[in-house]
């Protein structure tokens, strides 16, 4: 689903990526790890091209996203990402995070199949919604993925009321509501208080579960061991070693992941 | 001030029974006008310039809309508004050939050069908006331009409501120099009744008396609104 070619990172003098090579297929649960400052980070947001790769390329159902004329914005919807400060928009209730953009790509795939239409060009004609129909199914939508993390109750909330563990299960329901084929999160619960990570990720786990396709940078050691189906060892900008969890954690090949290892198990 | 009764009567019979109220009333009308279409052009100038000047200047186009508007802030803020309006009306529009009232011509260069300050006052606004908001639309696949205006400007102008305050405030007064064109404003309507009457204390103490009571009435409004925001900020 995801294939990355000896991507390249650098910032200014920094070279931060310094050529990673990496295959996503689809129902994988990838686990990054490294220590600070390794470009954990700077991968995760190079994959949705929030930061713009210095040399390689990454391809998404095989479409080259480091090239120019591409509409990053069409892949990214496809391909959400949660945020260790979660990103909820603050001026938005809890449901319309969730709504806000699951509405705008249906209208603008409504506006597209009606310009179609009007010059006989091929569209789809469940594409043409009239927005009080696509607001409705939108908001049913969001509400049922609110019940699934169970926080139907703050649907009128804004983020500001609500606690840090509730903020990043509705940052993780907004990314759903998507309906996106992969996920992206950085250090999910790393802004958290202790007692609010499980919920989380409870949320992750149930996620895993489905067959949701992730990408998760956590110092959850717990976590990755339980979940992943693959772990990599990121340093100095290249994937040091990677296999099931149980090769990485338990039978660590390369001296800087024992002793990254020593350090946080 | 021995005859100050007697000034007042003479400003009285100008401004009830020769009617000059008529005069103050448009001037006052015309002064409100312009300052309230020149707030509002202003700030859909200064919001699309900040925008502008927020936006990731890795290609080409946002790089020359970038430069245009930086010359255009830097003109507006870089002269002084008379001038503006004198060059508007005396320079500009004869040598396109377009035929524009006083008061539509002082409300145009209003909006404009209010445009170049309220830019910098929303680019402020926009800045003070934590960055994970954008990063937060752009990683659900929204555009810049939509994360923009459904995210991070409503955010933006909530912060600087009440700098906005005052630059209505500034308009109004500043108001006072379109009579250079010809419009008739609060300064005007009370010059021409001191003409006529050769009496221009009393009629230039109502004139300031009027901008003051309007200014005051606006900052309490502000002040009311400022409230009001801080409290729904508890709440939010
Ligand atoms: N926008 C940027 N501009 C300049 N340098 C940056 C930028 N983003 C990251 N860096 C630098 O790149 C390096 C890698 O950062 P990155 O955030 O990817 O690390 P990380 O592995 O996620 O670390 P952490 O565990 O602390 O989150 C760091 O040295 C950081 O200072
Ligand atoms: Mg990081």
């Amino acid at each position: 689903m995801i294939r990355v070619c000896d991507l390249h990172k650098s910032f200014g003098d920094l070279k931060v990526l310094n050529g990673i090579d990496l295959t996503i297929e689809k129902g994988e649960i990838v686990v990054i790890l490294g220590p600070s400052g390794s470009g954990k980070s700077t991968l995760l947001r190079c994959l949705n091209c929030m930061e713009d790769p210095t040399a390689g390329h990454i391809y998404f159902h095989d479409v080259d996203l480091t090239d120019m004329k591409v509409d990053i914005n069409v892949h990214r919807q496809k391909m959400c990402m949660v945020f260790q400060h979660f990103n909820l928009f603050n001026n938005k209730t809890v449901l319309q995070n969730l709504t806000l953009a699951p509405i705008y790509v249906a209208k603008k795939a409504a506006r597209k199949a009606r310009v179609a239409k009007f010059f006989k060009r091929p569209y789809a004609e469940e594409d043409i919604r009239s927005l009080k129909d696509i607001k409705a199914r939108a908001e049913e939508k969001g509400m049922e993925l609110l019940g699934k993390v169970g926080l139907q109750d703050k649907a009128d909330e804004y983020p500001s009321k609500l606690s840090g563990g509730q903020k990043q299960r509705v940052a993780i329901v907004r990314a759903l509501a998507m309906e996106p084929d992969v996920m992206l999160f950085d250090e999910p619960t790393s802004a958290l208080d202790p007692e609010m990570v499980g919920e989380v990720l409870e949320v992750m786990k149930e996620l895993a579960r489905d067959g949701m396709t992730m990408v998760v940078v956590t110092h959850e050691m717990g976590f990755a061991h339980e979940v992943a189906s693959r772990v990599l060892f990121i340093d100095e900008g290249i994937i040091m070693e990677e296999g099931t969890p149980d090769e990485v954690f338990n039978h660590p090949k390369h001296p800087r992941t024992q002793s990254f290892l020593s350090k946080v198990l | 001030m021995g005859n100050f009764d007697r000034r007042l009567e003479v400003f009285w019979e100008e401004f009830w029974v020769y009617e000059g109220y008529n005069k103050v009333l448009e001037g006052l009308k015309n002064t409100l006008f312009i300052a309230v279409m020149g707030l509002v052009i202003g700030i859909v100038i200064g919001t699309l310039i900040a925008a502008v000047r927020v936006m990731p200047k890795y290609r080409l186009v946002p790089r020359v809309l970038d430069g245009v508007c930086s010359v255009y802030v830097a003109f507006f803020r870089g002269t002084p508004m008379v001038v503006q309006l004198l060059v508007f009306y005396y320079v500009l529009l004869p040598l396109m050939g377009v035929n524009m009232t006083p008061v539509t011509v002082s409300t145009l260069v209003f909006g404009l050069n209010s445009g170049a300050y309220i830019s910098e006052i929303m680019r402020g606004g926009i800045l003070s908006v934590d960055p994970g908001q954008m990063e937060g639309g752009r990683a659900m696949g929204l555009s810049f331009s939509a994360t923009m205006m459904k995210i991070v400007i409503p955010q933006a102008v909530k912060n600087i409501l009440p700098t906005l305050g005052n630059e209505f405030i500034t308009l109004i007064k500043e108001t006072s120099i379109v009579s250079f064109v010809g419009a008739t404003d609060l300064y005007k309507a009370f010059n021409v009744m001191g003409t006529n009457t050769y009496e221009f204390m009393v009629p230039y103490l109502s004139m300031a008396l009027i901008y003051i009571v309007m200014v005051l009435i606006i900052s309490l409004l502000i002040k009311l609104m400022e409230r009001r925001l801080r409290k729904s900020d508890k709440s939010l």
